[in-house]
């Protein structure tokens, strides 16, 4: 059996040169025989063992002590660092298992620290410093609308057409839709993201295709469009990365393409990195050439645009270039002033991780504060364990170790104990990875890929130097510092005084940065406490909801998916325990909803007045389900066919706006767009829901029956969402309602099913995560400084125990020794939460985009923290001041 | 070295590593006493702890240490050899004596369950 290179190697640096030889051949022999008897690995860990001794230091006295009995070269200069850091590092592994209670407690403080830092670090490297999946990400940018009302929306086509045609700024435009549909054929029907891409994306984007091609302007002609390009994991989650994939034919909604091209792994639209149904499939998007008209506003706003700025144009340049065009647009009539239309041009990293990076930025902040907590914590106690030990380093120091000897000593066994805290961290991170990602609701784009690598152990080994330096040095130093006369000659009572102060001041520092998180936390927690205080509109309990979609090619006419979603909710309301279900074209806080024009029978909109409002299309029965209040009127009835009178029902917002002293039911509206669309009759006024997120603005919303919608728009919706209101656990209805899905077409795959109250929960995901992190960080530093105060009071009073004996033994009262030391640890704290609280001032100014509903500077947040942290701070002198006030006088004088 | 120092007495350690040095003869270097040690003795010593005491043993003129050459195997290494040396022999004898007068005489010892 060979020896462990590194542990031979190890024994050649440790054994004098004169014996080297000869003790390594023996380990050799030591090794080969144990190897026989007890294995290799019981050899292996007895070889290791070997190393693990003081006595190579002896060895080497022994010889150099006998120098005429063997030729013993001296030491050079670097040996002899490595034996003396070797015996420090010994010296500190023993010092600190002969105090495990110490060890431990430090060492689960750093980790944790660290832990939490490495953990979030390796989001933020993932998530923010990773460059987006382009080519030259820097100059790609989204390109978003904005009107009153709507601060950042889709483009439509004609826009798309002029900044395609017109603008400077750009080298190359591309347009894309994003859908949902049916993959079917060889395998399981399934339910897939699709994208409608213009031929030039994966160019602007500077992409291209890992296998295959991507599409040529030819195949985005509608006639000749039967091609389709594939994402990575589809292709190998669906096709199991069969490379013959290229040219073989797939149903896409039940119409077979051609497979050209697979897309690299990474590979996401801008706007796809936190969908729920990430984009599979990619399909050609014809958007013919030259500007052509652009109708009145814009026309339909539905798509996503993106572009790749001409070499050395930046975005705000092109972002000049859109305002000027838009004044132009006013100018010229394609809109109206009052819609005060306005193109954004938005980089595209900033587009994709903006959000996240904030919220990001803000943890990286706690949790650095955390570390910065749990440093002052250990230098506290480094400290009180070297003033403990003072008398053993003044020992050293009488017997000739210098000041830089003795600090290095000092230093070895806080980056000894930094080391393990290290270790330590890399579990704990790698847990809180694992748990930050399972627990994160999807709204931080990449943060799956986020892991412990080699750079990873790399930051966590650089991290735990500087902690070791952050907590060591300083208490080093000073003990270092203290001198034989001193230590020697000063009984414990005397030179406490300056330690107090240093342990004072470490303390209020360590309140003031506690003081900044618990705010951050509190401001989360009344923002999250806004958040569920607000109405959705519906009732979110016992409703099951799933999306489904009618492929055209199986359900070509109106008529026919009219007629599937009838006969499915039918038999639905059968199943037992279902109390209603309906179907919607949009489930609130679910997906994105867009208005539609509309003109309301004897209103006269004043010049340039919008009177578009949200639109959805309802079966019947999906008030009853949603639990929707009903106003006035009535709801929707299977009497609502498509043959009688075309009914509409509208919400307290669009009622009020129009109607605001009349009732609304019996007026009459009419959807703009088809070529004489008739008059919707309203029968009823229902409450208003939020819609396009928790805490988004509600607006005037109309809903027209399923069965009737075609009348005015010539298109049924294909793909619904079902509400079912049971009175059993709705999940349990997910498998009844599948098999009367698949009786009735067994090709059609359900997606997204979940209980309304997951979506309703799922609107404030990211909102609770901050929350819940900030709640987590601002605990522990909370719990730090408590057992901070603790720490410096109680030493405080164990110094002073002679002290309080004389005041005792005087005639002062217990209670007045009790107030005294708590008023002492009351102006610790008082400092430091006075600092921190002005520190808060400037820094929750940062949060202001995560809250809701409450100021940055919260006066119920800035009062109430304090008191809560100087309720810790005298949690933290309780005990300590409890015990000076039960001194015995007698044993006190006696002891010392 | 003085001749006070000569007559002090052997440390436990120090006789057993000797006493491992006199069971072995021609074998006694490193690997073969630190086992001696672990089996006859029961005390599991790491190789330096064996090197600190024969070198200071060899100091005090105890043992000798002769360099031998590699042995006529395949990877056969040179070997440091110890053996007694005459005033060794006597230290050990003496500390032997030492035992034996101290135990002679002990007839009984206290009974402990």
């Amino acid at each position: 059996m060979k020896p462990p290179r590194l542990a031979s190697w190890l024994v050649r640096c440790f054994a004098p040169r004169a014996i080297a030889e000869d003790v390594l051949a023996d380990l050799e022999e030591g090794l080969d025989g144990r190897q026989r008897e007890h294995g290799a690995l019981r050899a292996g860990l007895w070889y290791w063992r070997q190393l693990f001794s003081l006595d190579w230091l002896r060895l080497h006295q022994e010889l150099e002590r006998d120098a005429s009995a063997h030729e013993v070269r001296r030491r050079s200069g670097w040996e002899e660092l490595m034996m003396s850091i070797w015996q420090d590092i010994r010296y500190a592994v023993r010092s600190l298992a002969s105090n495990p209670g110490f060890t431990t407690v430090v060492v689960l403080t750093l980790a944790l620290g660290i832990g939490a830092n490495v953990a979030l670090v390796s989001v933020v490297r993932s998530v923010v410093l990773t460059p987006l999946p382009y080519g030259a990400p820097e100059r790609v940018v989204s390109i978003w609308s904005q009107w009153s009302g709507f601060p950042k929306t889709w483009v439509s086509v004609p826009e798309y057409r002029v900044y395609r045609e017109s603008f400077e700024s750009f080298e190359a435009v591309g347009l894309y839709r994003t859908t949902s549909t049916n993959l079917t054929g060889d395998s399981e029907p399934e339910r897939v993201g699709l994208g409608v891409i213009t031929p030039n994306v994966f160019d602007v984007l500077g992409v291209s295709v890992s296998r295959g091609r991507g599409f040529t302007v030819e195949e985005s002609r509608p006639a000749l469009s039967d091609v389709v390009v594939v994402s990575d994991p589809l292709w190998r989650r669906r096709y199991g990365g069969d490379p013959e994939l290229i040219g073989r034919r797939i149903e896409v909604d039940g119409v077979p393409r051609t497979v050209i091209g697979i897309l690299p792994a990474a590979f996401r639209l801008p706007n796809d990195f936190t969908s729920e149904l990430p984009l599979d499939i990619y399909l050609p998007l014809n958007v013919p050439d030259g500007i052509g008209d652009i109708p009145t506003n814009g026309g339909n706003h539905g798509s996503f645009g993106v572009a790749r700025l001409a070499p050395g144009i930046t975005a705000a340049q092109a972002q000049s270039e859109a305002l000027a065009w838009n004044r132009q647009a006013v100018t010229d009539g394609f809109f109206t002033e009052e819609r005060r239309f306005r193109t954004l041009v938005i980089p595209v990293d900033d587009d994709v991780i903006g959000q996240a990076r904030t919220a990001l930025f803000i943890l990286l902040v706690a949790v650095g504060f955390v570390l910065l907590i749990a440093c002052v914590n250990v230098a506290n106690l480094v400290l009180s364990r070297g003033r403990s030990r003072s008398r053993e380093l003044a020992l050293r120091t009488a017997l000739g170790a210098g000041f830089g000897r003795v600090f290095r000593q000092l230093m070895t066994e806080s980056l000894v104990l930094a080391s393990f805290g290290g270790v330590v961290a890399v579990v704990f991170a790698e847990g809180a990875l694992r748990l930050l990602i399972a627990l994160e609701p999807g709204t931080v784009p990449r943060l799956g890929d986020a892991g412990l690598d080699a750079t990873m152990l790399g930051f966590t080994a650089l991290a735990t130097f500087f902690t070791a330096l952050l907590f060591g040095a300083l208490p080093a130093f000073a003990a270092a510092r203290s001198r034989l006369s001193g230590a020697l000659a000063v009984r414990s009572s005397g030179g406490a005084s300056r330690g107090q102060g240093l342990g004072g001041a470490m303390v209020a520092f360590q309140l003031a940065v506690a003081v900044v998180l618990v705010m951050a936390a509190g401001l989360m927690i009344r923002t999250f406490s806004e958040l569920v205080a607000i109405d959705p509109g519906f009732r979110s309990e016992n409703v099951l909801t799933l999306r489904l979609q009618t492929p055209a090619k199986d359900y070509p006419e109106n008529a026919d998916v009219i007629a599937f979603y009838r006969r499915l909710l039918e038999e639905i309301r059968e199943v037992p325990g279902v109390e209603s279900a309906g179907a919607i074209r949009n489930l609130p806080l679910a997906a994105q909803i867009g208005d539609w024009g509309t003109r309301i029978e004897g209103y006269e909109p004043e010049d340039n007045e919008s009177t578009a409002a949200d639109w959805q299309v309802a079966t019947d029965g999906y008030f009853e389900a949603m639990g929707l209040s009903l106003v006035e009127g009535r709801l929707f009835s299977s009497a609502d066919r498509v043959d009688s009178e075309p009914a509409v029902i509208v919400n307290e917002a669009f009622a009020k706006r129009y109607w605001p002293n009349e009732s609304a039911v019996g007026q009459r509206i009419m959807m703009r767009g088809a070529d004489e669309p008739p008059w919707n009759r309203i029968v009823g006024v229902v409450g208003n829901v939020r819609h396009n997120g928790i805490t988004a603005e509600i607006k005037g919303k109309w809903y027209r029956p399923h069965a009737q919608f075609h009348h005015s728009s010539g298109f049924t919706p294909a793909g619904m969402t079902l509400t079912i209101r049971a009175s059993v656990p709705p999940e349990s209805l997910a498998a009844p309602v599948r098999n009367i899905v698949h009786g009735l077409d067994p090709n059609l795959p359900l997606a997204e099913v979940r209980s309304l109250d997951d979506v309703l929960s799922g609107s404030m995901a990211q909102s609770r995560f901050m929350m819940a992190l900030l709640v987590l960080f601002s605990s522990l530093a909370l719990v730090l400084a408590a057992v901070g105060v603790y720490g410096v009071i109680a030493y405080g009073v164990s110094q002073r125990t002679i002290e309080f004996g004389v005041r005792l033994a005087m005639g002062s009262t217990p209670s007045r020794v009790l107030r005294m030391v708590v008023g002492q640890g009351l102006v610790m704290s008082g400092f430091g939460i006075v600092v921190g609280a002005a520190v808060s001032v400037g820094l929750t100014r940062y949060m202001e985009s995560v809250l809701y509903g409450v100021e940055p500077r919260d006066p119920v947040t800035f009062v109430l923290v304090p008191l809560v942290l100087l309720a810790a701070g005298l949690l933290g002198c309780a005990v300590p001041a409890w015990r000076a006030s039960r001194i015995d006088p007698v044993s006190a004088l006696r002891g010392d | 070295m003085s001749v006070k120092s000569k007559r002090e007495s052997l440390g436990e350690l120090e006789q057993l590593l000797m006493l491992a040095v006199a069971r072995l003869g021609e074998d006694a270097y490193g690997a073969p006493i630190q086992r001696e040690l672990e089996d006859s003795a029961e005390r599991r010593l790491t190789i330096s702890t064996i090197y600190v005491t024969l070198v200071r043993l060899e100091k005090k003129g105890l043992l000798i240490s002769t360099r031998s050459a590699p042995t006529p195997v395949k990877g056969g290494k040179a070997k440091r050899r110890f053996r007694l040396t005459a005033s060794g022999v006597l230290a050990l004898k003496r500390a032997h004596a030492v035992l034996e007068r101290m135990w002679d005489g002990v007839t009984t010892l206290p009974e402990f369950k």
